[in-house]
């Protein structure tokens, strides 16, 4: 599943922010693809600017990923590294797995399953910490 | 057909009890429901009962939480509670129909919805105890297609009755795992039927072990027999509440089976496939689950039972 659905028009993809001393939790949910992948760049390339020494991504509502959504990625991955920001990806579902590990991306990512993900998103998931 | 059990005095308070409370709290319009349960939460949050299988859970899967963010998420687990009580009472009231609009679903979540159905060969929806699941299989037959229900039905003969009258009313049938007759269940899958089953409880002993936010949970394997059975593809599906009495369908990546795997390995495969979708379901909102039940009761007696050793 690395492309996306034709049959959707203008697929979503909104990004919450949570931030609690210096850990940034983004939540992507929908889809990230061609269509929306420079919007979402945008809005998260900022927040990697090295005032957080650690964002996380939260991958388990997000849908579909097409190799631009990929790209997106990679961009946020290779910002952090320059940046010193630890990156993470949270809970990805079994075909952004595939994704990952088809594109070997899977080793330069640091990825958490959803049971490693859980404290994180219990302590940081919460309406307070959401920057608006 | 099992014979119905005549109704103790004691069912009979519970069933009246209950027909009492739908009464009372279904006139609540559902704008006012989270302030009721939030007020009801305030009170009911402070008593001792099971509480400590409350804080169980809860450490088992989030790990050692700050403690007042621990807190909050029990207040949530009592107010999600009670909203639950308070969305029945309202659907005992209300039209089938008007549970369509309630419901956002998102382009993704929609499009698998139809790729499954349009396979033809059933679909087994895996619901879990999340949000309000007869809300989501009450919309599901409203709005989507034919859908039947997997169900334990209840010791209290009256009460079971009740709720399969409701279900039925929006449009629901509903298949005890009682029934030693599963034609009709059959024939529902065959002619394409999405059933719905809940498959995140304890199965003591019967179960298969299946790591749950990392610790192995025994597990019914009804959801992967029937999908391999059948080829039908398992649609992990769950309904979580959002602001103004609204809901959210939230579903996951279809599980197909793979009919060439064996079947052991695959019925595995199949569980944590759910159990996987499941966990990043309640991480949307964690007070959202029903942490009362007591998911790990049922621990493996040998580190090589099953999936233990690979929890």
């Amino acid at each position: 599943m690395s492309t996306a659905n034709p049959g959707v028009n203008a697929p979503k993809c909104d990004v919450r922010v949570f931030r609690r001393d210096n850990q940034d939790l983004l939540v992507l949910d929908g889809s990230l693809v061609l269509q929306n992948s420079e919007k979402v760049r945008t809005q998260i390339h900022d927040l990697l600017d090295g005032a957080r020494p650690n964002v996380d991504i939260f991958l388990g509502q997000l849908g579909f990923i097409d190799s631009s959504g990929l790209g997106v990625l990679v961009g946020f991955h290779v910002t952090a590294r320059k940046n010193k920001v630890e990156l993470r990806l949270l809970a990805p579902t079994a075909p952004h797995m595939h994704l990952f590990e088809a594109t070997r991306l899977n080793s330069i990512f640091k990825i958490m399953n959803s049971a490693e993900s859980a404290p994180i998103l219990a302590e940081l998931a919460v309406p307070e910490f959401e920057v608006k | 057909m099992t014979a119905p059990i005549p109704p103790s005095i004691l069912h009979q308070l519970e069933y009246c009890s209950l027909r009492a409370a739908l009464a009372a709290l279904g006139p609540i319009p559902p704008r006012w429901r989270m302030t009721v349960a939030r007020g009801l939460a305030a009170a009911l949050a402070a008593m001792p009962w099971r509480r400590a299988v409350l804080e169980e859970n809860l450490r088992a899967a989030l790990g050692d939480l700050d403690p007042a963010r621990r807190r909050q998420i029990i207040r949530g687990v009592f107010r999600n509670t009670i909203s639950l009580a308070l969305e029945l009472a309202w659907m005992n009231r209300i039209e089938p129909a008007a549970i369509v609009p309630t419901v956002d679903v998102d382009e993704t979540s929609r499009e698998r919805i139809e790729t499954c159905r349009k396979a033809g060969r059933g679909v087994i929806l895996a619901c879990g105890h999340l949000g309000n699941w007869e809300w989501l299989a009450a919309w599901y037959a409203q709005a989507i297609g034919p859908m039947g229900v997997i169900y334990k039905p209840m010791h209290n003969g009256r009460t079971d009755d009740f709720i399969t009258k409701l279900r039925g009313r929006f449009g629901l049938t509903a298949f005890s795992t009682r029934e030693l007759n599963q034609r009709a269940l059959v024939n529902s899958i065959k002619n394409g039927a999405v059933i719905g089953i809940l498959s995140d409880q304890d199965a003591r002993k019967n179960g298969r072990f299946v790591p749950f936010f990392g610790r192995p949970a025994s597990t019914a394997t009804g959801l992967a027999t029937l999908a391999i059975r059948f080829g039908a593809p398992i649609l992990p599906s769950f309904c979580l509440r959002t602001a103004g009495g609204r809901m959210r369908a939230v579903v996951g990546e279809p599980l197909w089976p793979n009919p060439d795997a064996d079947r052991a390995d695959e019925e595995l495969r199949l569980l944590r496939g759910y159990h996987e979708a499941l966990e990043r379901a309640i991480l949307i909102d964690p007070a959202q689950y029903f942490w009362w039940h007591r998911r790990w009761k049922t621990q493996p007696k040998h580190k090589t039972d099953d999936s233990a050793a690979r929890a």
